[in-house]
């Protein structure tokens, strides 16, 4: 792959890098932080990728620990219960509302997997590797995030 | 569920998102460009250097500015460590350097540490015409004054009013960590003067006497285009600081014993210390021995050091730590984080586990360490 190629991919990717960020990160300068650490990171690894094809999905990987990555240290600066979602963030003017707020009052292990199949159409077996989980547990998981979604809209 | 479209759920990618992507990618091109760090040894380093004597800049002269910020300046003030007192002896200063000169900034290496783990290095860009003021990383015009550093923090409105009303033209200017560089991090502020002072830190595993390395320099106007304010990617400007550092050294100690933390799933396998005068650097290697309860921390399994009373101990100069799998099955990990420097290296530790994201703790096992 060369360099511009790489560019192309990932400027491609750019709503899915914001949603998959937004799902874990409620600040944005955080979310820009990760993408910009996801980037970095991707780049020099770039050679390691043996198949482009998979490119869409390593990306989104790096992009959930660098995520990760910032959540630990928000956790390290503020010590105690650092809930990044105590208090919900005002939704983007381009924003459904009620599903926004809907979606980020899900724990995040319930509403990762729901916005990488619903948002970016990923199948369970696709998430089970981005995640790392066996897909049984994508499944509960899912089952579990409908549930609670559908319970939360039908209140509003 | 099939009837509720999730897709606009949290909008689309707003301004700052698409900028800040488009800013790094053109970022990392130009980095591509400049030299990646190569680890050299000293008498290869020699012809080097012997070759750079002629574009040799020395920061001395810099330092001459009585209000210069220094690494020491950076860690306490910026970023709250603290180091050990010997840490100013092993500050390098007037390295042999090639510095790199853009349209808008001339950079150089003001002072540096490289203590076999991590590199430390103040960088100045200073602006080539006095109505220049350099913006490094990300920060924008219409971002709040404040963000230029201690000097402006007390200061009300946005860089763009400051600007026009000196009138000052707005430049980005930005260094990057060499491409085989781990991971790294960077901090920046601007001086009275108007220089630009970057402090980057990298990772940087080596026991070469020497180390020279190469980092790419970038700069560029911002300009209106289409009522917003655009970076003139078209024109960036791209340059190469190269330097040479000692290596100071450091010690090691390793762990006598694994220790298995059942709640988890995972054994530790080993840790090891390897202090320096600005923290002690500190891996963990653990593998997973029971797949169902590792999959119930969900990817958020960490490990913390603590004290007797089991208050965590407090970081080092480095700050940043990370995870990643040291195989493809995904069942042993390295975990590196960093602590406070110390006089001597422990010879025992305690650590504990915990899910970061619920801040949720675990057990906690003593190592003894040689």
């Amino acid at each position: 792959m060369t360099n511009d190629e790489f560019s192309e991919r990932i400027l491609a990717m750019t709503q899915t890098l914001y949603r998959v960020s937004y799902a874990h990160l409620s600040q944005s300068c955080d979310r820009n932080d990760a993408v910009q650490e996801c980037l970095c990171r991707a780049w020099q690894k770039r050679h390691q990728l043996k198949d482009a094809c998979y490119m869409q999905t390593w990306v989104i990987r790096i992009l959930i620990n660098a995520c990760h990555d910032i959540q630990r240290k928000r956790g390290r600066e503020v010590p105690g219960p650092g809930d990044a979602w105590a208090t919900l963030p005002a939704a983007p003017p381009d924003a459904d509302v009620e599903l926004h707020d809907a979606l980020l009052r899900l724990e995040p292990a319930l509403r990762v997997p729901i916005v990488l199949h619903y948002m970016e159409g990923y199948a369970i077996r696709e998430i089970a590797q981005i995640l790392r989980l066996p897909e049984g547990t994508i499944k509960t998981r899912m089952a579990s995030g409908r549930r609670a979604l559908k319970h939360m809209l039908s209140e509003v | 569920m099939r009837d509720i479209d999730l897709k606009n759920a949290f909008g689309t990618a707003d301004r700052d998102f698409h900028r800040n992507l488009y800013f790094t990618l053109a970022k990392l091109q130009a980095e591509r460009e400049s030299k990646p760090m190569k680890k050299r040894f000293a008498r290869r380093l020699c012809l080097v250097l012997t070759v750079a004597l002629m574009l040799i800049l020395i920061t001395g002269a810099a330092l001459a500015l009585s209000n210069a910020w220094g690494m020491m300046d950076f860690l306490r003030e910026r970023s709250g460590v603290e180091v050990l007192p010997e840490a100013v002896d092993i500050v390098q200063k007037g390295m042999p350097q090639t510095g790199a000169q853009t349209e808008h900034a001339n950079f150089s290496v003001r002072e540096a540490i490289y203590d076999g783990q991590v590199v430390y290095i103040v960088v100045d860009a200073k602006p080539t015409r006095p109505d220049y003021l350099l913006l490094g990383g990300d920060t924008w015009p219409e971002y709040p004054i404040s963000d230029l550093g201690p000097l402006f923090e007390d200061r009300d409105g946005l860089i763009e009013t400051y600007a026009a009303e000196n009138n000052l033209i707005c430049v980005k200017a930005d260094i990057g960590s060499p491409d085989d560089a781990t991971e790294g991090s960077m901090d920046y502020i601007v001086e009275a003067d108007g220089t630009l002072v970057f402090m980057l830190k990298f990772k940087y595993d080596s026991a070469d006497a020497e180390l020279a390395f190469s980092i790419g320099c970038v700069s560029a106007l911002f300009i209106e285009s289409e009522g917003q304010t655009k970076i003139d990617i078209d024109n960036l400007q791209i340059s190469t600081l190269t330097a040479a550092l000692r290596n100071t050294g450091t010690e090691t100690v390793v762990s006598t014993a694994t220790a298995t933390y059942a709640d988890c799933g995972v054994r530790v396998d080993k840790i090891t210390l390897t202090g320096s005068a600005m923290a002690i650097y500190a891996r963990i290697e653990y593998t997973v021995t029971d797949v169902e309860k590792f999959a119930q921390m969900d990817g958020c399994l960490w490990f913390e050091f603590v004290d007797a009373n089991g208050e965590r101990l407090p970081m080092g100069a480095y700050g940043g730590a990370s995870v990643q799998a040291l195989d493809e099955s995904g069942t042993r990990f390295e975990l590196t984080d960093n602590l406070r420097a110390a006089a001597t290296l422990p010879s025992k530790v305690i650590l504990r586990a915990y899910r970061y994201d619920e801040q949720i703790r675990y057990e906690t096992h003593s190592f003894g360490m040689e």
